[in-house]
């Protein structure tokens, strides 16, 4: 017999299972589109049910006991969709909601989650947006877990992937952002190392292969399921070490302080089961085609509709009433239609009309009183309620949420088009574009692949720059707009409603100067959003105006997510130079967006393009600009190595014996000879400062990343190779450091006297050797064997006088001894 | 007027859900989760007689078959709970001295033919006039109108009764597949060569029983593809000792003329004597009759339901999971592929032998009859009541 009570009862003894949601992306680039669309991310429509609806069912079906969202922005929107829904009343106890308003990283949520104190058991945690859809039951994670502990005492965390089959480019739901190598023992799951970075190779350090009883095994690109299984005491590490803000720097950092702290992480692979984290807009259209397709079963549209009863929100909570402001944005969640099911995946939600000479093909949702007229085209779409779709269109692998209008012969392929959008007739949208909330499009028009078209005013985002195609003079009111906007935003969060409806009575006035006819059509509203990276030192400036609803200084400038919202890896923009130069600027974008598209995505063959991508990657380098010609291919690669070791040395702030031996590793591997060995490594650490990931921290002047990288490790490379006592060797770091500087007047040259100084008061370089270099040098001059430039001038002159300075120093040093 | 406590109002989504999320394995599971529903809504909410608590059991029915939409489980539990309360509500009215069951049975169905007229005439009249009727039933003498027994009958009287009947019920389906399995030795007999389609639980027990009884027998078992529950079936059964072959969906034809006798479980089972059950029942059913092979059906009474199949679209009356179990999901990135997996078929009644129920074994053209002792035929239009109800 079996009880017929709830099947939670049987937990209930042992220990709340719990289960922690961080319902954040923390990427800018999808909370700034989703800032456009009033709806956060976990709340976007999937299937006539919020995103966040599936989690909870297949948290429900696990056996989950109470449910911990931590919500950053949108906490307001999060709270009254949980208020108002079922779930409260089916489930009482099962949901508790924490805001964290304040949360820049997932870090701090569980940091805030910590000052509660609500956790001492294991949980799970699920990350990246806290939206995951799987049909399998995750409870065993639980004992899995538990049975890690079992066998390590130290074991705090155990990840979870799911094995793929396939090479994991031809993956359907693998995006450039769930890059990942892990090295693993192959007996016990233990993780050893764990690397998202995109690498054209992976170091394994030799210790481990030389470790008793552990046999290595590498994963590369399994899918990333997001889900962590966590001891209490993973609160307390991001508590302490507020330098983790990600899972990945958490796993990086206690994997590498393992022998310090003595903690360790496991890992568990599932072989089998559904299993989609969905955190960029990519992600999200596959996750709704996928339900569509039954992937996810049991959680498929006509079960989930009917489970939620029908009712009004007759039970609202009177103690809150700020909750029924936001009622406009997610009303539609609160009535639920029933949904039919039919042949070749169509669904079919309550009372809608159909026309008889539509052609709808297959995997097709269609909400509550939409209307399709004749001759529409369906396949694979997601029409919400109230829709009217216009004769003959054409509408593929898109999603299309409430009160939309489609007008007549339009075609739309892979895009997103929320809440409220009117688009005429003969439209044409490509792949991959948003059409944010109210935005108009008008006849005739053609939008091409990955536009993202707004048209709110709002801007939320510390790093957006909208680019509009006017004067400056225009755009400078622009600015106070924006600025003013962000004052009424800050001031009054909490009733986002009302600072809507002021919004849209800006939004009349500046229609003429938002909406950007070209873009759109004369009859059409909205205007393109576009990410301009901080690298632009234009930028910067009008960045710190505003932020995403928080008002305090954003000083610890949040970091550029490397991947856009559609998961797309962003490929660093050689801007610097090209900033000053409006053309070029405007042409280098599209660059970078087409070689995005031909990244694999659909379509398996273009994996080659991948490595086209990563060949261009290698072109840009700054140091093989630089690099001489006539340098062998192989010790321009070996410089190029040496330069990435010290950059990840300086990130990752590794010991310095580690980096010589790594160093030294290097030289066999390329075979190159002592003497290039020893060039090498002078250029790179004088090139070090160059490389984006240093210089984007901070300070951008080249003099001060410099010596950043000479604090930390660099000069201690010098101290090493260079010996001060041998003349050979100090001769030709300052040879080495003499012919960058010519190459390199702008940044370095003229820097000359505060490298020099720095080394020489480091007790790098002895002066001996600088002033005997310094003669020689003089001499070369003087016999004509060395022509100074014009350019180059302003480089001897600054040497010369350091060395002056540095004979004056020793002369007195001289005359104190005398006088002593 | 009758009213839901809360605390069943969340009974009950929360029972809804657990069947939505495939908790219950088994289908007596999810008989006696409804039975122990109906009785907790009995038993808490408040209710004055009879009539009221039927109505109040009739307007809940379809929010507890909400989640299964090809099973009729909680529909038939539900019918059967409803005719109970009648039942008891007759046996009150005319005393207990009124004689043995079968007469009382044979009163209700009586009863059921005048009431089907009656009612369906006053159906719309007496939604609105509900309260006003009753106080002017309570003065009217005991008729022969159904309404007015059952209005007659107070709480006071009724529940503990009721609840007698209840607790025998539930009883009677805890015991209803061991009742069914114990005529396995007259369906199986020496070095008989038995086929059966997958994983039942009833069918399993019924093996289980025979093999006890050390009838010496051989059991082909095709594997239900792309479930394979019919490994799970194979492994149960070989633990038994009992000589165990699998064979794939596919060879059902081949293997078909070396078979004795079928053996298969049901997920309902329809009043002209149909089936819906797993697919690949229908050409296992097929197959039978081109080679004369009989096809037995083990069904407990719960599964037994006044209903025919709604329509002969394939869609309406099955379900379809995810095509995980057929392709991997790495293999389908082309969108153009398209994959189907019905879980039920129907199989019509012309190709059953024997249904095998609690009792005893029976035609499928008896089922009607069966039907109509257990149920009352005012209760059979509760299905409708509910695709009104999604309109």
């Amino acid at each position: 017999m079996v009880k017929p009570t709830n099947i939670n009862s049987d937990y209930r003894e042992e220990e709340r299972l719990t289960c922690v949601l961080v319902l954040d992306t923390f990427n800018n680039y999808t909370n700034e589109i989703v800032s456009h669309t009033s709806l956060p991310l976990c709340l976007w429509p999937v299937d006539g049910r919020p995103l966040l609806d599936y989690t909870i069912h297949t948290l429900i079906r696990s056996g989950i006991q109470e449910i911990i969202l931590l919500a950053t922005s949108y906490s307001y929107e999060i709270r009254s969709y949980i208020m108002n829904s079922h779930w409260l009343q089916t489930y009482p106890k099962l949901i508790r909601f924490i805001p964290c308003k304040e949360a820049r990283s997932l870090g701090d949520c569980l940091k805030d989650l910590e000052q509660e104190n609500i956790i001492n058991n294991h949980f799970i945690l699920l990350y990246g947006n806290g939206t995951l859809i799987t049909n399998e039951k995750l409870n065993n994670l639980f004992n899995i877990h538990k049975e890690n502990i079992k066998k390590d005492k130290n074991c705090i965390m155990t990840l979870v992937y799911r094995q793929l089959d396939s090479n994991h480019f031809e993956h359907p739901s693998y995006t450039d952002d769930q890059h990942l190598c892990i090295i693993r023992d192959a007996n016990t799951y233990r993780l050893y190392d764990y690397s998202t970075e995109y690498l054209d190779r992976y170091e394994i350090s030799l210790d481990l292969l030389e470790k008793p009883n552990v046999t290595i095994e590498t994963l590369y690109c399994p899918l990333d399921c997001h889900v962590a299984v966590c001891s209490p005491d993973v609160l307390h590490l991001f508590k302490d070490n507020f330098d983790y803000s990600t899972i990945n720097e958490f796993v990086k950092g206690i994997v590498r302080d393992e022998e310090i702290a003595g903690h360790t992480i496991y890992s568990y692979l599932y072989e089998t089961g559904y299993f989609l984290s969905v955190h960029n807009l990519r992600l999200y259209m596959k996750a709704t085609f996928d339900i569509l397709r039954r992937w996810s079963y049991p959680l498929v549209p006509e079960i989930i509709a009917s489970m939620h009863k029908q009712q009004l929100s007759t039970i609202t909570n009177p103690t809150l009433p700020q909750i029924k402001l936001n009622d406009s944005y997610l009303s539609f969640y609160n009535i639920c239609y029933p949904i039919i099911y039919d042949k070749h995946n169509i669904y079919k939600q309550g009372d809608i009309q159909l026309d008889r000479l539509s052609n709808i093909q297959q995997d097709v949702f269609i909400g509550y009183k939409s209307q399709i007229l004749s001759g529409v085209c369906l396949r694979s779409s997601l029409i919400g309620q109230s829709c009217i779709i216009g004769k003959n269109t054409k509408i593929e692998n898109s999603i299309i949420w409430n009160h939309v209008q489609i007008g007549e012969n339009c075609i739309i392929k892979n895009s997103i088009i929320c809440d409220n959008v009117v688009i005429r007739n003969n439209v044409q949208i490509d792949k991959e574009c948003i059409l944010c909330k109210n935005v108009i499009i008008g006849t005739n028009v053609h939008l091409n692949q990955h536009m993202t078209i707004i048209a709110s005013n709002s801007i939320t985002s510390t790093n957006v720059v909208d680019e509009i195609e006017i004067d400056e003079d225009i755009s400078a009111p622009l600015k106070n707009v924006k600025r003013s906007n962000s004052k009424q935003r800050s001031s009054s969060t909490m009733s986002s409603e009302k600072s809507v409806s002021e919004k849209s009575i800006s939004l009349s006035i500046e229609e003429t100067i938002t909406s950007n006819s070209d873009l759109v059509g004369i009859d059409g509203f909205g205007r393109q959003l576009s990410f301009i990276s901080t690298h632009d030192d234009q930028t910067k400036p009008i960045e710190h105006t505003d932020d995403d609803d928080d008002d305090i200084n954003d000083n610890d400038k949040s970091q550029l997510n490397a991947f856009d919202a559609w998961g797309y890896r962003i490929e660093p923009i050689e801007n610097r130079d090209l900033s000053h130069d409006d053309e070029d600027n405007e042409i280098k974008p599209k660059q970078y967006r087409l070689s995005n598209l031909k990244k694999p995505s659909d379509q398996p063959s273009d994996i080659q393009s991948e490595d086209e991508n990563s060949e261009i990657d290698d072109s840009e380098d700054p140091s093989s600009e630089t690099g001489s010609i006539n340098e062998t291919n192989d010790v321009s690669e070996f410089q190029q190595e040496v330069i990435r070791t010290l950059e990840r040395a300086y990130r990752q702030k590794l010991h310095m014996e580690n980096i010589i031996v790594e160093l030294n590793m290097l030289k066999p591997t390329y075979d190159v000879s002592p003497t290039e060995f020893d060039r090498s490594i002078v250029r790179a650490v004088f090139l070090l400062p160059f490389e984006k990931k240093i210089s984007n921290s901070e300070t951008t002047n080249y003099w001060n990343s410099l010596k950043l990288t000479m604090d930390q490790i660099t000069q201690f490379i010098l101290k090493n190779y260079m010996k001060i006592t041998n003349e050979q060797s100090q001769i030709s770091l300052l040879n080495g450091l003499d012919s960058i500087c010519l190459k390199h007047i702008q940044p370095i040259g003229e820097r000359i006297v505060n490298i020099l100084n720095y080394l020489y008061e480091n007790d790098v370089i002895d002066e001996q050797w600088i002033l005997q270099w310094y003669e020689n040098k003089q001499k070369k001059i003087e016999n004509n064997e060395l022509i100074i430039k014009p350019e180059e001038k302003i480089y001897y002159d600054k040497l010369k006088q350091f060395v002056e300075w540095l004979q004056n120093a020793e002369s007195e040093d001289d005359d104190q001894d005398d006088e002593d | 007027m009758a009213r839901l406590p809360t605390d069943v109002e969340t009974e009950i989504d929360r029972f809804c859900n657990n069947i939505k999320q495939n908790t219950y394995t088994r289908s007596v599971d999810i008989a006696l989760a409804t039975i122990y529903i109906l009785k907790k809504l009995i038993g808490e909410s408040k209710w004055s007689n009879a009539s009221e608590l039927i109505t109040l059991i009739r307007s809940q029915a379809h929010r507890l078959n909400q989640g299964q939409p090809v099973d009729s489980i909680t529909f038939n539990i539900t019918r059967r709970i409803l005719k109970l309360i009648r039942e008891v509500s007759v046996r009150i009215i005319h005393g207990k001295n009124e004689g043995s069951d079968i007469s009382l049975t044979l009163q209700a169905v009586l009863n059921d033919r005048t009431a089907t007229s009656t009612i369906n005439d006053e159906d719309h009249t007496e939604e609105n006039l509900q309260p006003k009727k009753q106080q002017t039933q309570n003065n009217i003498t005991e008729t022969n109108s159904i309404n007015n027994i059952e209005g007659g009958v107070s709480v006071l009287r009724l529940k503990p009764e009721l609840m007698d009947d209840l607790n025998w019920y539930s009883s009677e389906i805890e015991l209803s597949v061991k009742n069914l399995s114990q005529q396995a030795l007259a369906h199986i007999h020496a070095n008989e060569l038995i086929l059966t389609l997958g994983y039942s639980y009833t069918v399993e027990q019924f093996f289980k029983y025979a093999a006890s009884k050390k009838r010496q027998f051989h059991v082909f078992i095709l594997e239900h593809a792309p479930f394979f529950t019919g490994h799970k079936m194979a492994i149960n059964l070989s633990q038994l000792n009992i000589p165990v072959t699998v064979v794939t969906d596919s060879a059902v034809f081949a293997i078909m003329a070396r078979v004795n006798k079928i053996v298969i479980g049901t997920r309902s089972l329809l009043a002209n004597g149909g089936l819906t059950a797993k697919s690949g029942t229908y050409n296992l059913a097929l197959a039978a009759k081109h080679y004369n092979v009989p096809l037995l059906v083990c069904a407990p009474t719960y599964k037994f339901s006044p209903t025919y199949l709604p329509s002969f679209d394939p869609v309406m009356c099955n379900s379809f999971p995810s095509p995980e179990n057929i392709l991997s999901y790495e293999s389908i990135f082309q969108s153009s592929l398209d994959i189907v997996v019905p879980m039920h078929d129907y199989v019509p009644p012309e190709l059953v032998t024997l249904i095998i129920g609690s009792g005893m074994g029976n035609a499928p053209s008896y089922v009607y009859r069966i039907v109509s002792e257990l149920y009352s035929a005012e209760d059979n239009d509760l299905e409708r009541l509910q695709k009104e109800s999604l309109k």
